[in-house]
């Protein structure tokens, strides 16, 4: 089957900087994969490049066969960093317009998520804290039945209450064609879900593997490893 | 998906044109009610109310055109470049569409502005009824005398002006949205560089138009002034002065919309191309 994300000789540069170079490496269907490196070295250029908010510098991105554009938007579900939510909205708003656009999105499996982490749907955004938002937004986004999920940084402004109910949500939700990107350095909390890992340094790839592999060949776990090779 | 997207842009400003529009017209009407000669004589209270409303009113009007302005901004600016950026580029949706729903949407709350603004302005007259006899009457006496006088080409005038205010009206908001464009190709002041390169847009325009107003129409005008003679009999003489207007509207119109054009090629291509979200 083909790969549902390929880079080959991937470079994006922002001036001088090099935010990715020469990245080459392809993520299978069906995985959960995270995208673990230190603060910037290039895992929201590499996402933000899969969801076509930014177009390469030099070399390939393709998303299912494609290169990013209207079709791969529609089947990539991605979760930015930022609160994209338009704050005059309420909830229910949300999920209308993201009902409108997609169509794959799911508006009985959002309500059913929003109900489950006691949100109101008739809230207006506006009232809400950065975490709620956060909930709700990460809710619309696994709500779309996408190939791709692409989740920068999903847990990082939650308790850990909920940091469990969303990577449960997250392992339950997607089907066994999707894969899931997790960008995160809060690896210890992630690490029981992954399947696959890539390390990313300085906008280099140092190394993509499997969990099991990690554990088994060298015998420690992702969160050691990451520790050991990003040693400050 | 153009349609979705325009519905969204007018959900997203109707919220605050909508109350705008019905306190103008509201406070019209309560102008006009207290307008009249006869209301409260020499009652000082009445005529302090008087011109608190009318100051009110006229401030509304003010305010109504400046929020215009703003929001043709804002919803762009924020709604696009900021946080909601990463929503809105992400949607699977033409870059083109984006830029299209913003300018229709805004397109249509300054024409909504203007009409209603002169609606209002009819309500101050409440009282006095035959102030709308009045202004019919002169409006068509207004209407014959200058068909009279200037023949067809003063109805072929006043389309060409209503079109060229509307180019006008699409262009300028372009211009707005490629300085904001611009700014993006920048990391750093993005809002100052929007406000420079809109200045910086304008002083290129104005030199451009400029060279060509005196290359081209300067070379024509003295074959069309010698045409308008005025002549004993009166002002049949100023018929053609339409004619000459009529003549060169159309070549600025023209001039116009492939400025609207060029600026609406360099934000598509900025936005598909150069995005760089803060």
């Amino acid at each position: 089957m083909q790969p549902i994300l390929q880079c080959s000789h991937l470079s994006k540069h922002f001036g001088y900087l090099r935010a990715l170079d020469d990245v080459t490496f392809s993520l299978e269907r069906g995985r959960i994969i995270g995208l673990l490196g230190p603060n910037g070295s290039g895992k929201s250029t590499l996402i933000k490049l899969a969801s076509g908010l930014l177009v390469p510098s030099q070399g390939e991105i393709l998303v299912d066969g494609q290169k990013p554009g209207l079709e791969t938007k529609l089947q990539v579900s991605y979760l930015p960093e930022r609160t994209y939510l338009n704050n005059w909205m309420r909830v229910r708003d949300m999920i209308d317009f993201f009902g409108d656009f997609y169509s794959n999105f799911d508006k009985a499996k959002a309500f059913e998520m929003l109900r489950r982490l006691n949100i109101n749907v008739r809230d207006r955004l506006k009232t809400m804290s950065k975490g709620t938002k956060e909930k709700v937004q990460l809710i619309l986004v696994m709500s779309r039945n996408a190939d791709l999920y692409l989740l920068d940084e999903p847990i990082g402004g939650v308790d850990p209450a909920a940091r469990d109910y969303i990577l449960n949500t997250i392992i339950t939700n997607y089907n066994e064609n999707a894969s899931v990107v997790i960008s995160t350095h809060l690896i210890a909390d992630v690490e029981r879900v992954l399947d696959d890992v890539v390390f990313i340094c300085n906008g280099k790839v140092t190394l993509t593997s499997s969990v099991d592999d990690i554990r088994e060949g060298q015998g420690k776990s992702v969160d050691a490893l990451f520790r050991e090779v990003f040693r400050c | 998906m153009l349609r979705k997207l325009i519905k969204y842009e007018f959900k997203a400003t109707a919220r605050i044109f909508l109350p705008l529009f019905l306190a103008m017209l509201f406070l019209a009407l309560l102008n006009g009610l207290f307008m009249g000669p006869n209301v409260g004589g020499e009652n000082s209270v009445i005529t302090t109310l008087r011109s608190i409303l009318l100051f009110v009113y006229i401030v509304v009007i003010f305010s109504l055109f400046i929020v215009t302005l703003v929001i043709t901004i804002q919803r762009f600016y924020k709604n696009l470049t900021g946080d909601e950026g990463y929503l809105m580029f992400t949607l699977p949706v033409k870059t083109s569409s984006l830029i299209c729903s913003k300018l229709i949407v805004a397109v249509i709350w300054e024409l909504f502005s203007i009409l209603v603004t002169l609606a209002s302005v009819f309500l101050l007259f409440l009282r006095e009824s035959r102030f709308y006899g009045e202004f019919w009457e002169g409006f068509s006496r207004f209407w014959e005398e200058s068909r009279r006088l200037f023949g067809t080409s003063f109805e072929a005038f006043l389309w060409l002006a209503a079109a060229s205010v509307l180019i006008a009206a699409v262009v300028s908001i372009l211009q707005i949205y490629t300085a904001i464009a611009i700014s993006q190709l920048f990391r750093e002041h993005r809002a100052l560089i929007a406000i420079g390169s809109y200045f910086g847009i304008s002083i290129v325009i104005q030199i451009v138009s400029s060279m060509l107003f005196m290359t081209s129409f300067l070379s024509r005008i003295d074959g069309l002034v010698s045409s308008v003679e005025i002549t004993a009999e009166g002002a049949a003489g100023v018929a053609p002065v339409f004619e000459l207007i009529n003549a060169v509207m159309p070549g600025m119109m023209i001039l116009d919309a492939v400025v609207g054009v060029a600026f609406f090629l360099v934000t598509n291509y900025i936005f598909k191309k150069r995005l760089n979200l803060e």
